[in-house]
C-alpha cells in the first residue's frame, strides 16, 4: 500500500495532492470508511437490562464482593450457588418499548436473584427453569472477568421456581447446593428455589 | 441544563450534569447515559466481535461496570470516550479469551438514515465484505484500526485507553491497513 494512501488516510495529505493513480484507491477507502461508520441499532431491551442491574446495584452495592467470597473447589468440577440479593428491589414498571425478543417482563415488584456456576472452560451458560419458559437460551449467564464463574441476576416473582443450567448448550446441570429438588421426570433433579417478598420493602 | 421543576434529569442534560445528578443519588438518571452512548458503544463492540448478541452482552457489562466505577470518572464531560475504554477492555478480554480462531458472524449492519435504497444496499454489502476482512486481523490490529478511523481518537487517547505506545499504535494501525487492503482486493 503506497505511502501517500496512508498518510491520506491520516489526515496528513489532502487528496488533491494525491497522484492520479491513487485517487481511485483514496475514494475506495473512503467509501469503505464511510460503511465502517455506519450507526448500528441495538436492540431496545439493552436500557432496560443495564437499569436493572443498575437497581440491583443500588440496593446491595457489594454483591460483586460477596460472589468473590464464595469458596471454590480445588478440582476443576462445575459447582452450581444461587445467592439471593437479601434485599427486595422494587421496581417501577419498565415503559413499554417495541423489541424484537425482549427478555422476561420484570413485575411491579421483583426480587433480583444472584445465579452463579463456576465453570472454567465453558463457552456458554445459561439457567433456565419455570420463569422463562425452561429456555435454555434465554437467560444466559456471563463471566465477565474471565474467571471461570459465570453469574446473571434474574429477576423473579414471589413463588417456587425449578431450574438447571446449561453448560455450552448441550449439558444440562443441576445445581449441588440447592437446598431443595424434583425429578424432572428424564431422570433428572431440578434444583427448587423459594423467593418471598420481604415484609418492607428495603430503602 | 437545569433539571425541570419536577427533579428529574432532563434527558438532554449533558453527561456532566447527569453524573453531577447521579452522584448525587438520582441513580435512574444514568438511564439517559445509557441511551445517549449506547449507539456508539454497540457500533464498536460488533465491529469488533462481529456478533450482534455477544456485542450486546459486552456492551451491558461496560455499562454496569461503568455505573459502578462513576467516581474513578475523572472527566464526566468525557463519560462516552471513559466508557468506550471500559468496552474496549471487555472485547478485548473476550476475544482473547477464545479457545481457537472463530470466524466472526457478519452482523447486518443498519444503513446510515437519509441514504436512498441504492446507497445503502451498496453500504450494506461494503460492511459485510470489511466484515469479513477484519476477522482476519489479530485482535490488537483490529482495535487499532477501529479506534483510529471508526471512533476518529488520536493517537494519544487511543494510548491512554489501551495502554500501548503511540508507536506501536501506529504500526498496528498501518498493518491493518496493509492487510485490509489486500484482503479486500482478494474479495472484491
Amino acid at each position: 500500500m503506497h505511502t501517500q494512501l496512508h498518510e491520506y488516510l491520516e489526515g496528513e495529505r489532502a487528496a488533491s495532492s494525491l497522484s492520479e493513480d491513487l485517487r481511485g484507491a483514496a475514494s475506495d477507502w473512503d467509501a469503505l470508511l464511510d460503511a465502517v461508520r455506519a450507526p448500528e441499532r441495538p436492540l431496545p431491551w439493552l436500557e432496560g437490562r443495564v437499569m436493572h442491574a443498575v437497581a440491583a446495584h443500588v440496593a446491595r452495592p457489594g454483591w460483586r464482593a460477596w460472589l468473590g467470597a464464595l469458596p471454590r473447589p480445588r478440582y476443576a468440577a462445575a459447582v452450581a450457588a444461587v445467592v439471593v440479593i437479601a434485599a427486595a428491589v422494587l421496581l417501577r414498571p419498565a415503559a413499554p418499548t417495541p423489541s424484537a425478543a425482549p427478555p422476561a417482563a420484570v413485575d411491579a415488584a421483583a426480587i433480583f436473584v444472584q445465579f452463579a456456576l463456576e465453570a472454567p472452560g465453558a463457552r456458554t451458560v445459561s439457567v433456565t427453569g419455570s420463569f422463562n419458559q425452561w429456555s435454555s437460551r434465554a437467560t444466559p449467564l456471563t463471566d465477565v472477568d474471565g474467571d471461570g464463574v459465570w453469574t446473571a441476576l434474574v429477576p423473579l416473582g414471589p413463588g417456587v421456581h425449578q431450574y438447571m443450567f446449561v453448560v455450552d448448550e448441550v449439558e444440562w446441570v443441576t445445581d449441588p447446593r440447592a437446598g431443595r429438588y424434583v425429578d424432572d421426570g428424564f431422570g433428572r433433579n431440578n434444583a427448587v428455589i423459594a423467593v418471598a417478598m420481604p415484609s418492607s420493602p428495603a430503602s | 441544563m437545569e433539571p425541570d421543576s419536577s427533579g428529574a434529569t432532563a434527558p438532554d442534560a449533558d453527561d456532566e450534569t447527569i453524573i453531577v445528578r447521579i452522584r448525587g443519588g438520582d441513580a435512574e438518571a444514568y438511564r439517559h447515559l445509557v441511551r445517549r452512548h449506547q449507539p456508539r458503544l454497540f457500533r464498536y463492540a460488533v465491529r469488533m466481535t462481529g456478533d450482534a448478541d455477544v456485542a450486546m452482552d459486552l456492551v451491558q457489562n461496560a455499562f454496569i461496570r461503568a455505573y459502578e466505577r462513576l467516581d474513578q470518572c475523572r472527566e464526566p464531560g468525557r463519560f462516552g470516550q471513559w466508557a468506550l475504554a471500559i468496552l474496549a477492555n471487555e472485547s478485548r478480554h473476550h476475544l482473547r479469551r477464545r479457545r481457537r480462531y472463530q470466524p466472526l458472524d457478519r452482523h447486518t449492519a443498519s444503513p446510515s438514515p437519509g441514504f436512498g435504497p441504492a446507497r445503502q444496499a451498496e453500504q450494506r454489502e461494503l460492511l459485510d465484505i470489511l466484515s469479513g476482512a477484519l476477522a482476519q486481523l489479530p485482535v490488537d490490529q483490529r482495535e487499532a484500526f477501529l479506534l483510529r478511523h471508526m471512533e476518529g481518537l488520536t493517537y494519544a487517547d487511543i494510548s491512554g485507553m489501551t495502554g500501548a505506545s503511540v508507536s506501536a499504535l501506529k504500526q498496528r494501525v498501518h498493518r491493518a491497513r496493509e492487510t485490509l487492503e489486500v484482503l479486500l482486493q482478494e474479495i472484491r
